[in-house]
Parts: structure tokens; C-alpha cells; sequence
């Protein structure tokens, strides 16, 4: 049991802490979905949260009232995973189109019928598959990815959240999904729900 | 429409951006071009599978809990450091559960003289829509997990604040307590009558409260009260019901809100976290 803290209160403070509370903390669930989708265990997304939030805390003062809150926990989060993991996990895979260009080639000389052939590529799949193929992504592709076909996200609101420009977001997000594809057929392929080539 | 055209269109177009401008010229490259329409395809059905088959999830409470508890720790820190003489006089760790026993033996006596009535029709609360029933069933999910309050946060005034902002338009009491581990809120409405729940968690004890504007409830048709709580209420604007053993059910009017905590807190630790509001 986590040992009980006696917060002794004073009235500078208070303040301060419940106006982050109140604005920081109903994004929690957004966050953490965000963590374990970019770490892919729950004990790096729980360290991680946590380490996005006392940051936040530390830095409240910086934050500009009335902007966006989310955008702004959520690139604390990407700084310190940034920080944290990237020394550690290898560099981001390399994009490589003539993998995706043979998946593609690959796809239209098997379909017949388009929709059922589609359907059953990826209708099959577990959610574990998708969730380890997602998290095989590139960094920068990955987070478009679950930003926006996860968490709903506009184009704009993506590019606040990545502080780059809204093409960028179209192009990586494109790129992105087409690596997925690509991940996503190797599992099918190796499920024997489509003949390999 | 080329294809080069159609691929810088293609993710608005799968994301429901497309500007109203280009759909026709859009959809009739499509209809006609094969390989663009495989692609299409492809790529909408790669989001959809990503939407259907990762779910999001809620944060799970251990982590919650670690959150909070750090944020706790921090605001301790800064606290302590920052406090005057004059929050020290009122913080002091003696001072306030002296000054809480007190009140609560003045409760408890109240209780003990006023409460007690030998009819246990009046204390009967077996209706569905009954207050104390529905606060305890609420209490219960809470426990157990199927109810996820709206908001968490490990300091009363943050609760408050959101209570500020959500629909409800009272005044809602948050007890501090100094070791509770996470606060929850839910604003909800029922019948008419907006209610303001929040959950306390301590060690192993539970606590909700259900709190609502006392006329509001009495006028609203969809809830009721026990005829020994609103006799006790409007006596002494305090009711202990005698009605669950398993927990500690506990009402009082304070301006103009009727408040119903449920706790697995033992009667006299209740009391005295109460009386401390």
C-alpha cells in the first residue's frame, strides 16, 4: 500500500495545485493510452505518465492558461520518452517501399473480389498482431498513427500535438499506414490467412 | 484528377477532410482507376482495423494512484516550505483531530438523543428511488470498480474546481481528509435533480457522498427518504442510519445541501472526518 502523505497545506500553493489538478488531470486516460502505445508494456507507460505529470507539475507556471493543455502535457510525454527510450531502442526502422510496392503488386494480382479479399487480409487478425505491428512503427509514424485512427484526432489538432506542419502530418500518417499494411500482410501471410508469394 | 492528384487527396479523403471542392473530381477518379482504388481500399481498411482492433483503455488505478500519490508528494513539499505561522497554528497535526473528536462526540450525542425512534417502519428505505438505497448502490459499483468516477484528483480543492465547471450549480462540500489517496467526482443528474458524487479512498476504507440541494430533493417525485431522516434532518440537520451493518450510512443539511456518505470507515472515525469538513 502506498504510504499515506500528510499534505500539509498552505494557501500559495493550493491554488496553483488545484488548477493543475482540475485542467491536468482529466487527460490521464488519453495519456496513458499514448504511453503504452509507445512503449508497449504497462510498466514503461506507468513510469512514464508519471514522469509527464510531476514534469507538468514542476513547469505549471510555464504553461500559457487557455491554450491547448492536452497538446501541451502530451509533448512533455514525447520529450521524455524521447529522453528516456530512444538511447536505448534501436534507431527507427528505414521505410522501405519496394517491400510495400511488392505487398501491393502482390494484393491486386490475388484480388478477385477486392472487398473480400481486404476483408479477409486483416479481418482475421488479433488485436495483439495489430498492437505489436502498430508498435513496430517509426517513432514519428506511429504517433500520427495512433493520434489520429486511435484518438480521433483532427489534422490541426496533430500538428499542435507534433509541433510540425500539417503536411508533415498528411505525409507520415500516409506513410504510416502503408508500413502497416505491409506488417499487417506479413502477419496474415504468416497466419495462412493469404498465400505468400 | 491524375493519380498524383488522387494521392495527395487519398488521407483526407480515408480521414473525412476532403474539401467539398474536389470531391466529385475525387470519387470519379476512383471509380475509374484500379490501382488508386486498391490503394484506397487498403488504407481505409487499415484504419479501420487499427480503430476495431486496438481498444483504448483506462488508466489502471494502481497507476492512477502512483500518479496522484506524487503529485500529493510534491505539493507537500512546496507546501511545507511556503506555509506561515497561521497555517501552521491550523494545520497542526494535534490540533485537528482533537478539534474533531469533539465535534463528532457532539454528534454522536446529538444522535443518540435525537435519532433514536422505536418504529421501524420510519427507518424502513426499501423503495428503489430511495436516496440512501440508490447512494448505496452507487457506493458499491464504486468499490468494486464497475463505477469510474469522472474525475480523479488527490486534493479536495481540485475536485472542487471541477465541480465548478461541470453542470452542477451548488456549492459542493469535499471533506479533506489527510491520507486519502485519490478523490473522485462524477456530476450526474436524476430525475431532474442534479447530484454531485464524490468518492474517497483511504487505506482500506471506501467513502461516498452523495450530495444534492436538500429542496430539490424533497420536491422531486423520483426520490424519496426515509420518514426517520427527514424527521432527524429537520431536527437536527444530522441522520445516522441503523439500517446497514456492513457500512456506515450517514445524511446532514449544510447550506441548504443534503449530503449522504456511505463509508466502511467505523462510525466515530466517520463522524470525525466529517465534522472536520
Amino acid at each position: 500500500m502506498i504510504p499515506p502523505v500528510l499534505a500539509v497545506v498552505s494557501r500559495s500553493t493550493k491554488k496553483k495545485h488545484s488548477e493543475f489538478e482540475a485542467e491536468a488531470l482529466p487527460h490521464m486516460d488519453v495519456l496513458y493510452n499514448f504511453a503504452l502505445r509507445t512503449t508497449g508494456n504497462e510498466d514503461d507507460a506507468r513510469d512514464l505518465l508519471q514522469e509527464t505529470y510531476l514534469k507538468a507539475y514542476r513547469f505549471w507556471d510555464k504553461y500559457e492558461k487557455g491554450t491547448n493543455i492536452r497538446a501541451w502535457l502530451f509533448r512533455i510525454m514525447k520529450n521524455s520518452y524521447i529522453n528516456r527510450y530512444r538511447k536505448e531502442t534501436k534507431e527507427p526502422d528505414k521505410v522501405d517501399y519496394d517491400e510495400i510496392e511488392n505487398f501491393y503488386n502482390s494484393i491486386r494480382a490475388e484480388s478477385t473480389d477486392p472487398n473480400d479479399l481486404q476483408q479477409k487480409l486483416f479481418g482475421n487478425l488479433l488485436g495483439d498482431e495489430v498492437t505489436k505491428a502498430l508498435e513496430s512503427l517509426p517513432d514519428d509514424f506511429r504517433t500520427v498513427v495512433i493520434l489520429s485512427d486511435i484518438e480521433g484526432l483532427t489534422y490541426e489538432e496533430i500538428a499542435e500535438f507534433v509541433e510540425c506542419p500539417i503536411g508533415t502530418v498528411r505525409s507520415r500518417l500516409h506513410r504510416g499506414r502503408k508500413l502497416l499494411q505491409a506488417k499487417l500482410y506479413e502477419y496474415a501471410k504468416k497466419q495462412g490467412i493469404v498465400d505468400g508469394d | 484528377m491524375d493519380c498524383r492528384s488522387f494521392q495527395e487527396h487519398l488521407g483526407d479523403a480515408i480521414d473525412r477532410f476532403l474539401p467539398q471542392s474536389v470531391e466529385q473530381e475525387f470519387q470519379a477518379h476512383l471509380d475509374l482507376c484500379r490501382k488508386c482504388r486498391d490503394e484506397f481500399e487498403l488504407e481505409r481498411l487499415c484504419k479501420q482495423v487499427v480503430q476495431r482492433k486496438i481498444k483504448r483503455v483506462g488508466t489502471p488505478p494502481a497507476t492512477q494512484a502512483l500518479v496522484l500519490h506524487s503529485l500529493q508528494e510534491q505539493y507537500a513539499k512546496a507546501s511545507s516550505s511556503a506555509e506561515g505561522w497561521w497555517d501552521r497554528l491550523f494545520t497542526r497535526r494535534a490540533l485537528v483531530p482533537a478539534i474533531a473528536s469533539g465535534l463528532a462526540v457532539v454528534v454522536f450525542v446529538l444522535f443518540l438523543t435525537v435519532q433514536r425512534d422505536p418504529s421501524e417502519a420510519l427507518t424502513d428505505h426499501s423503495a428503489s428511488n430511495d436516496l440512501i438505497n440508490q447512494s448505496f448502490k452507487n457506493f458499491a459499483l464504486v468499490r468494486s470498480g464497475e463505477l469510474k468516477p469522472d474525475f480523479v484528483a488527490s486534493c479536495p480543492e481540485s475536485v472542487a474546481s471541477y465541480f465548478k465547471k461541470s453542470s452542477i450549480d451548488f456549492a459542493v462540500h469535499v471533506v479533506r481528509m489527510p491520507d486519502c489517496e485519490w478523490y473522485g467526482a462524477m456530476a450526474v443528474e436524476h430525475a431532474g435533480v442534479k447530484m454531485a458524487h464524490v468518492a474517497y479512498r483511504t487505506g482500506d476504507d471506501w467513502m461516498f457522498v452523495c450530495e444534492a440541494r436538500h429542496d430539490a430533493v424533497m420536491q422531486s417525485a423520483s426520490l424519496s427518504l426515509p420518514p426517520a431522516a427527514k424527521r432527524a434532518l429537520t431536527a437536527s440537520n444530522w441522520y445516522i442510519d441503523p439500517a446497514h451493518p456492513e457500512c456506515n450510512v450517514v445524511m446532514w443539511i449544510t447550506d441548504g445541501v443534503l449530503c449522504t456518505a456511505v463509508s466502511t470507515m467505523k462510525k466515530e472515525k466517520l463522524l470525525a472526518v466529517l465534522t472536520t469538513r
